[in-house]
């Protein structure tokens, strides 16, 4: 147990010296510059409704791919970080997200702004978004270096099934209404992803015989139709928004301690569950800010305060879609799977800078994941100062007009997508994939599993053919490996979860298990904390201090060991009884319904 | 979009998506197969196949949920009514607008036409604005004159000046025109310079 803790002491140690290192690396004046622009532009594309955090990674990745590559990656990563928050202030004074991840945001950040407290709406969402970034930060500085050692144990045919999970946890998470869509789209990006030369044997898949479609669909451009030239449409096409005067004053917008102080566990849980579901493929903040909210409303003591302005509420949002985009770079640098629809823009992103994420980043560019852990420090603390200074200033960038915005994004999509490569079919591509993503949209097609679907398409192409040849047409080779089972299972419970009636089934025991595992282990830690309570106050007895009612001296000794064994026992029978209850209940109930079914037991 | 119409929606999406998985299953088999110089196991119609029999095996289950709901007898016309009208109409007009420029370059680019790109672009973003704000031009272009008459009279007198013949609704039209073409040659200019000059990209 003690090594096991030095251990941890001794990596975080280490990691802290990494990213130390990679701090001083990247500390210069021109840094500050581009940290300091990246940031507040990706505030501004935030705040704009139609603007996402996904179109501006993709339009700046154009903009920036002949910079050196950490400086361009300083910018997109700052952006990243900056749209999410800036989203944040549309939310509250608009009702309209500006990013989908603010979407939970203005559930209370609307109603706190027409109480007339927008200015300490802005702030709380400050703190929110600045704290979830650095919780997400510690998680990707300590996690991914472990996970990206791990994970070059994967095999050919295990990153086959990585990508069959990435997509249906992806379509089960983020579609709309029916997780069916979600999948659809999905695959539909694999398929997308076929066209052009396959990569074992260079021969032409759905090219219809043009030279120009032998490369395939490139990301980029259908990033910038998909969610550039779609939102331009479909900003066009709805009613116009009005903003709520709010108060610009620094002392108003100013983050308040107490409210941290308050809302700890609201933050840290937000925070972690922000991270977890942006390592989650192609799941990234907004149901990062959804899952924090809920959890946050389920555990809060003013339940009845969410959705009418509540601080908690909006706090958890806004921790939990900024913790996300870290999270989201969890798989982009360990495994080359985005987390997230931007993430999937910056994935690319890397790959035009010479950097390859994958298993093999901590071997090839060994410093490159502690830079970007730097990279999110610094956007974390742009958003802190920039949110608070420039709030007159951000607050104008509302009232732009969308007829004067539109066409210069427009522009930009057409160049942006054209300038990469210089081919005009790059620029098809964008206008396709933004009409189509209009038009799926607005069906409830989820777009995230359909960049999911692209990105991952060679990668899933490459690893099903190689497994099938490596093991000459036999398919039990997916039955022998632990990872390959664990995750095909993974594959069939989505699948299961998604169905009603499995899930109205499986749903409710599920909860039960788990709570009473947590339980159990709780009552077990709550067990040996008593023992040794008791003991001490045994010994203290024995020394000639009383306590808790026991006497001084051996007889207090003795009463306190008794009650200490006693007290240990029945801790370790209650956990018992609640792990056994919870292991029946789930595991043995199942077989008595059967037999009730099959009529072999009465029905009750 | 309101839920019959969602019905309607997918019905038609379904078919569309079971099409697709049908095409890309007989597409993938038709592709060179095992034996020559291609190893057992590695087709490269294997992934579209099951790409394909995924997609049509959803969209299957997805059609038959949307004729359970009644998808498949929804008048399209009594849905359409439920629309937002306005924004349809704004949405397809941008949607045909956008796509005039993008293509329009594309075009000139295949046919070797020299059309200077600065020139289309600042010609877009000028229609584009005039065309979208024409409707309240008169409104905003009023309250944006009271504004600047408030602020700094001597400067609103002096642009005044050329325009005293025109009604005040008028000269909210000339004023977005003004405004809206000074946009344009700016963001034409700015892009054209940026990629030029500083990215050295050739422009279409």
């Amino acid at each position: 147990m003690l090594d096991l803790l030095f251990g941890l002491f001794g990596y975080l140690a280490t990691t802290f010296g990494l990213v130390g290192t990679a701090v001083t690396k990247l500390s210069s004046p021109e840094i500050l510059v581009y940290v300091v622009g990246g940031t507040l532009l990706g505030i501004v594309i935030g705040m704009l409704p139609g603007l996402t955090a996904t179109m501006g990674v993709a339009l700046l990745t154009t903009l920036t791919y002949r910079m050196e590559h950490d400086t361009a990656l300083m910018i997109l990563v700052c952006l990243y970080v900056g749209a999410i928050y800036g989203g944040s202030r549309s939310a509250i004074l608009l009702n309209i997200p500006g990013t989908p991840a603010n979407a939970a945001t203005t559930l209370d950040g609307y109603p706190l702004a027409k109480m007339g407290r927008a200015g300490p709406a802005m702030g709380v969402a400050t703190t929110g978004s600045f704290l979830g970034t650095v919780i997400g930060m510690f998680f990707l500085a300590t996690i991914a270096p472990v996970l990206a050692d791990y994970a070059l144990k994967f095999q050919t045919h295990e990153y086959f099934w990585l990508a069959i999970f990435g997509i249906l946890i992806a379509g089960q998470l983020t579609a709309m209404d029916d997780p069916i869509k979600g999948w659809i789209a999905g695959f539909l990006g694999l398929a997308v992803a076929m066209i052009g030369q396959e990569g074992l044997y260079m021969t032409d898949r759905f090219t219809f015989g043009y030279t120009e479609m032998m490369g395939g669909v490139n990301l980029i451009p259908a990033m910038v139709g998909a969610f550039g030239f779609s939102e331009v449409i479909s900003v066009m096409y709805q009613r116009r928004a009005v903003v709520i005067a709010a108060s610009a004053r620094l002392r108003d917008v100013l983050p308040d301690l107490r409210d941290v102080l308050k809302y700890r566990r609201t933050i840290m849980r937000s925070g972690v569950l922000g991270t977890m579901i942006g390592v989650i493929p192609g799941v990234g903040e907004d149901i990062g800010a959804w899952v924090s909210y809920a959890a946050a409303r389920r555990a809060s003591k003013e339940k009845e305060m969410f959705g009418k302005g509540s601080v908690e509420g909006l706090m958890a949002a806004e921790t939990g879609n900024s913790a996300a985009p870290p999270g989201a770079l969890i798989p982009v640098l360990t495994l080359g799977i985005p987390g997230s629809a931007p993430a999937a823009v910056l994935l690319a992103a890397m790959v035009l800078h010479g950097v390859r994420p994958g298993p093999m980043i901590m071997i090839e560019f060994p410093s490159f994941v502690y830079e970007v852990v730097v990279m999110m420090l610094f956007a974390a603390i742009a958003i802190l100062v920039l949110g608070i200074l420039l709030t007159p200033v951000l607050l104008k960038v509302l009232t732009i007009r969308r007829e004067r915005l539109m066409p210069v994004v427009f522009v930009l999509c057409v160049i942006g997508s054209y300038a990469i490569q210089q081919r005009m079919f790059d620029v098809w591509v964008m206008v396709l994939f933004g009409i189509l993503g209009f038009v799926l949209r607005q069906m409830k097609y989820p777009m995230a599993p359909l960049v999911l679907g692209i990105v991952l398409g060679d990668i899933f192409d490459k690893s099903f053919r190689r497994s099938w040849v490596i093991h000459d047409g036999d398919f039990m080779f997916y039955f022998t490996r632990p990872i390959s089972v664990v995750l095909m299972l993974m594959c069939l419970f989505t699948l299961l979860m998604s169905y009603g009636p499995t899930r109205r089934y499986i749903g409710p025991r599920l909860q039960l298990l788990s709570a009473g595992v947590i339980g159990g282990a709780g009552r077990i830690l709550k067990a040996h904390w008593l023992l040794v309570l008791w003991a001490g106050r045994a010994v203290a007895a024995l020394a000639g201090f009383p306590s808790a009612g026991l006497p001084a001296g051996g007889a207090g000794f003795a009463a306190g060991l008794a009650t200490a064994g006693r007290v240990y026992v029945a801790t370790i029978a209650a956990a018992a009884y609640d792990l056994g209850h919870a292991l029946v209940t789930v595991f043995a109930v199942p077989f008595i319904d059967l037999a009730r079914a099959a009529r072999l037991l009465p029905r009750t | 979009m309101p839920r019959p119409m969602m019905a309607k929606a997918d019905f038609i999406t379904a078919i569309v998506f079971f099409l697709l998985g049908v095409y890309m299953i007989f597409e993938g088999l038709k592709m060179p197969g095992a034996g020559g110089f291609i190893e057992r196991g590695g087709e490269p119609g294997r992934v579209p196949v099951l790409l394909g029999a995924i997609i049509a095996g959803f969209a299957a289950i997805l059609l038959i949920r949307s004729v359970i709901a009644g998808g498949h007898r929804l008048d399209e016309l009594a849905a359409a009514g439920t629309l937002n009208r306005v924004g349809v109409v704004r949405g397809v007009a941008t949607a045909v607008g956008c796509s005039i420029y993008a293509v329009g370059l594309v075009g000139a680019h295949i046919f070797g036409w020299k059309v200077p790109y600065s020139l289309v672009t600042g010609l877009f973003v000028f229609v584009f604005i005039a065309a979208f704000e024409w409707q309240d031009a008169a409104e905003s272009g009023a309250r944006r004159w009271q504004w600047l008459c408030r602020r700094l009279p001597a400067v609103a007198g002096g642009l005044r000046a050329p325009f005293v013949f025109l009604a005040p609704r008028d000269a909210a039209y000339v004023w977005l025109l003004l405004t809206a073409g000074l946009q344009a040659v700016i963001v034409a200019a700015a892009v054209t310079y940026l990629f030029e000059q500083q990215f050295y990209v050739t422009l279409p």
